[in-house]
C-alpha cells in the first residue's frame, strides 16, 4: 500500500493511471451498450420470425386461437422435441448453415463489425496512452542526460529540475546532491593543489638567496688557502653539496611552475639534429673525463615542434641520468628515429640498468631507489623530464634489464599526420 | 562553490507614507560548508532577509539562487518540495509538532518525501544531539535546550543544501545557548553543512566563518576570514 502511494505521488503517473482507468470504464460501458443493442436486435428478429410463422399457419387454415396460444403459452420439453424432429426432417436444425438463414447471418455480421470497431477503438486509446506516457518519460530522461553531460563538460552550476513529487524527482534530487558535493570537493582539491604549489615555489624562492650566499662564502673560504689538507677537502665536499642543493631548488621551482601551468612553452619547428647536438655537446667533456663513449645518431631532415630550453632540460636530465649509472668503458648511445606516427629520441646505455622493483616508480617525484643510494641524484630529474615531455604532447617509455643497461624512449606522436 | 547567491535584493512594505524599506540592495554569496552569521539590532531586517532566502516571502525585486536554482522562478508547489529537500529551518520557537515524539519529529521531513529514514544516520544524529534516551519523549516533556536540539536534528535530517537558523538561541539561557551553537558549529564541520544563522548576540557571531551585519536594511560584511 505504501509502495502504491509512493508511486502515485508522481503527478504524471497519477494522471496516466487516471486516464487508463477512464478508458477502461468507457470500455465496460460500451460493452453494456452493445449488449442492450444485441438484446433489442434479437427481440425484433424473434418477434418478426414468430409473426411470419403465425401468419403462415393461419393462412393455411390453422385455428387462430390455438396458433396465438402456441406463441403465448409456456413451452414444454416434449413440444420442443416433437417440433425439432419435425423441422429436422425438413433440413432446418442447428446444423443448417448460417448463410442459408439470412436473419442469423445479418445479426452476426452487424455485431461482428460493431465489436471489432469498438475493440479497435479502445485498444488504440490505451496504446496511445502508454505511448504518450513513455514519450514523456523519455523526454524527461533525455533532458536529464543532457544536463548531466553539460555538468560533465564543466558547467558545474547546472542542476536537474527536482522540484516535484515521485521517484524520478527524488532520484534527480539525489543526483543534484551528488553534483553539489562533487563540485565542492573538486574546488577544495584545486585549492589544496594550488596551495601546495605555491608553498613549494615560496620555499624554493626563499632558499635561493641563502644558498647563493653560502656558495659565495664557500668560495671565499677556498680562496683563503689555509694550507690544511682536511679543511680543503671538507670545503670541496661542502661546495659539492651546496651545488647539489642549488640544482634541487632550481628543479623544484621548475616543476612547481610546470605544474601550476604558469609557463607557456615557446614551441617552434626545429631541426632535431641541431637540438640534440647542443644537448649532447654539453656532456662531451664529462663523458671524456669519465671514460664513457657518448654517441649521437640523428638523420638530417628530422624536425620537431619543441621548446628548446625546456625540452633541452628534459633530454639533458635523461643523458645525465644515463652517465650517472654507467661505468668507465660503457657507452651512452643517443639516436633519433622517425616512424610513420611518431618522432622518437632514444637514449640507451649498457650501464647498471634499472631494477625491476624500481622501474614503475622512476618517474615519481623524490623516488630514490634503495639500490642506488650511493649515487648522486635527487629523484626529481626524471619526473621533471616526464612533465616537460608530456607538455610537448609526448610520453617517455623505459625498458631495462638489470646489469645490461637501460633504454629511454621519448615518443612524440605526429598528431597532424594522423 | 557558491551554494547561495543573493543578488540586489529589495523588500519594501507598505506604500506612500507608511512605506518601509526592509532590505536595500542586498547582495552576497555563501560557499558550501560555510557558517555565516547575520547580526543586527531588532527591526533591522535580519528576519526579513532570512525569510527571503528561505523563499518564505517574496522580495520586491532581486534574485536568490540556492545551489544554482532561482527560487523565485518556481511555482508554489515546486517551491514547497524544493524547500523540503534543500533548506533546513531552525526557528526561535522550535516549531516542533507537539503530538510527535522527538524521533518522529526528526524523521518527519524525510517521511514527507516518501523516503525511508536511514536508521544509522538518525541514531548518529540523536547521539550527537544528546537525545538518545529521549527519543520517545514528546516535545512538551523536554527542556527548551533539548527542544531546540531536536529542531536542529530535524533540520539536519534531510541533509539539506543550506540550513537557515533564525535566532536559534533566542529562548535559551547562556549554557544551553552555548551548547546549541557548539552543535551547529559541529554539524557544519561534520556534515559539510552550510549554515546561515541570525543572532543578536555578538559572542555567538564569532563562531562563524563570516559575519554579515544588517543595519536599516543594508547588509555589510564584518571582518571574518575571507575564503
Amino acid at each position: 500500500m505504501e509502495r502504491i502511494t509512493l508511486i502515485l505521488s508522481d503527478k504524471y503517473v497519477r494522471r496516466q493511471a487516471a486516464s487508463a482507468a477512464l478508458v477502461l470504464i468507457a470500455m465496460a460501458l460500451g460493452a453494456q451498450l452493445i449488449a442492450v443493442r444485441m438484446t433489442d436486435s434479437y427481440k425484433k428478429a424473434l418477434i418478426r420470425h414468430d409473426s411470419a410463422v403465425a401468419g403462415y399457419l393461419v393462412r393455411n387454415g390453422a385455428d387462430r386461437s390455438s396458433v396465438a396460444a402456441a406463441f403465448t403459452s409456456d413451452e414444454s420439453a416434449a413440444d420442443v422435441k416433437a417440433g425439432s424432429s419435425l423441422l429436422a426432417s425438413a433440413g432446418y436444425d442447428l446444423n443448417t448453415q448460417n448463410s442459408l438463414l439470412p436473419m442469423v447471418e445479418g445479426f452476426h455480421r452487424k455485431f461482428a463489425v460493431l465489436l471489432l470497431a469498438s475493440s479497435v477503438l479502445f485498444s488504440a486509446a490505451l496504446l496511445a496512452l502508454i505511448y504518450l506516457g513513455a514519450l514523456r518519460r523519455d523526454r524527461q530522461l533525455a533532458s536529464a542526460a543532457g544536463k548531466i553531460q553539460r555538468f560533465m563538460d564543466g558547467d558545474t552550476a547546472v542542476r536537474l529540475d527536482d522540484c516535484g513529487e515521485g521517484s524520478l524527482m527524488r532520484l534527480y534530487a539525489a543526483v543534484n546532491l551528488m553534483a553539489t558535493s562533487l563540485t565542492a570537493h573538486i574546488e577544495k582539491e584545486k585549492q589544496n593543489r594550488l596551495f601546495l604549489k605555491e608553498t613549494i615555489s615560496d620555499i624554493s624562492h626563499q632558499l635561493k638567496t641563502p644558498l647563493a650566499a653560502l656558495l659565495m662564502y664557500n668560495e671565499i673560504i677556498q680562496d683563503e688557502k689555509t694550507g690544511s689538507e682536511a679543511a680543503l677537502s671538507f670545503n670541496d665536499k661542502s661546495r659539492r653539496e651546496l651545488l647539489r642543493m642549488e640544482s634541487l631548488v632550481q628543479n623544484l621551482l621548475k616543476l612547481a611552475r610546470l605544474d601550476a601551468g604558469t609557463i607557456e612553452l615557446e614551441k617552434s619547428d626545429r631541426s632535431v639534429r641541431d637540438f640534440m647536438e647542443k644537448c649532447v655537446g654539453s656532456f662531451s667533456t664529462r663523458a671524456e673525463r669519465e671514460g664513457k663513449i657518448l654517441s649521437l645518431e640523428c638523420p638530417d631532415l628530422l624536425t620537431l615542434r619543441l621548446d628548446e630550453t625546456w625540452l633541452g632540460e628534459a633530454v639533458r636530465n635523461i643523458i645525465k641520468n644515463a652517465l650517472d649509472h654507467t661505468r668507465p668503458g660503457n657507452f651512452v648511445k643517443i639516436s633519433c628515429v622517425e616512424t610513420a606516427v611518431a618522432t622518437e629520441i632514444i637514449i640507451s646505455d649498457n650501464g647498471a640498468g634499472i631494477h625491476p622493483d624500481d622501474i614503475h616508480h622512476i618517474f615519481k617525484r623524490f623516488y630514490r631507489s634503495r639500490l642506488s643510494t650511493d649515487l648522486p641524484g635527487l629523484g626529481i630529474g626524471l619526473s621533471l623530464s616526464m612533465a616537460v615531455v608530456e607538455k610537448h604532447g609526448g610520453t617517455i617509455t623505459v625498458r631495462s634489464e638489470p646489469g645490461k643497461g637501460a633504454e629511454f624512449r621519448l615518443v612524440f606522436p605526429k598528431l597532424t599526420n594522423l | 562553490m557558491d551554494i547561495l547567491t543573493v543578488e540586489s535584493l529589495y523588500k519594501t512594505y507598505g506604500e506612500g507614507n507608511t512605506k518601509v524599506e526592509a532590505l536595500i540592495n542586498v547582495s552576497f554569496s555563501v560557499k558550501k560548508g560555510e557558517f555565516v552569521s547575520v547580526i543586527g539590532p531588532s527591526g533591522s531586517g535580519k528576519s526579513t532577509l532570512l525569510n527571503m532566502i528561505g523563499a518564505l516571502d517574496y522580495p520586491t525585486s532581486g534574485k536568490v539562487s540556492i545551489d544554482g536554482r532561482d527560487v523565485y522562478k518556481m511555482k508554489e508547489e515546486e517551491l514547497s518540495v524544493f524547500r523540503r529537500r534543500n533548506i533546513g529551518f531552525i526557528f526561535q520557537a522550535y516549531n516542533l509538532v507537539p503530538e510527535l515524539s522527538v524521533e518522529e519529529n526528526i524523521v518527519l521531513p524525510i517521511l514527507l518525501d516518501y523516503k525511508k529514514p536511514d536508521e544509522r544516520y538518525i541514531d548518529e544524529l540523536l547521539d550527537i544531539l544528546g537525545l538518545k534516551d529521549r527519543r520517545r519523549h514528546l516535545p512538551g516533556q523536554l527542556s527548551g535546550g533539548q527542544q531546540q536540539r531536536a529542531a536542529i536534528g530535524r533540520a539536519l535530517a534531510t541533509k539539506p543544501a543550506i540550513i537557515l537558523a533564525d535566532e536559534p538561541t533566542g529562548n535559551l539561557d547562556s549554557k544551553n545557548s552555548r551548547d546549541v551553537i557548539n552543535l551547529l558549529k559541529l554539524s557544519v564541520e561534520r556534515y559539510s553543512q552550510t549554515l546561515v544563522m541570525i543572532t543578536h548576540n555578538q559572542n555567538y557571531a564569532a563562531y562563524a566563518d563570516r559575519v554579515l551585519s544588517v543595519e536599516d536594511g543594508v547588509v555589510s560584511q564584518l571582518g571574518g576570514n575571507p575564503q
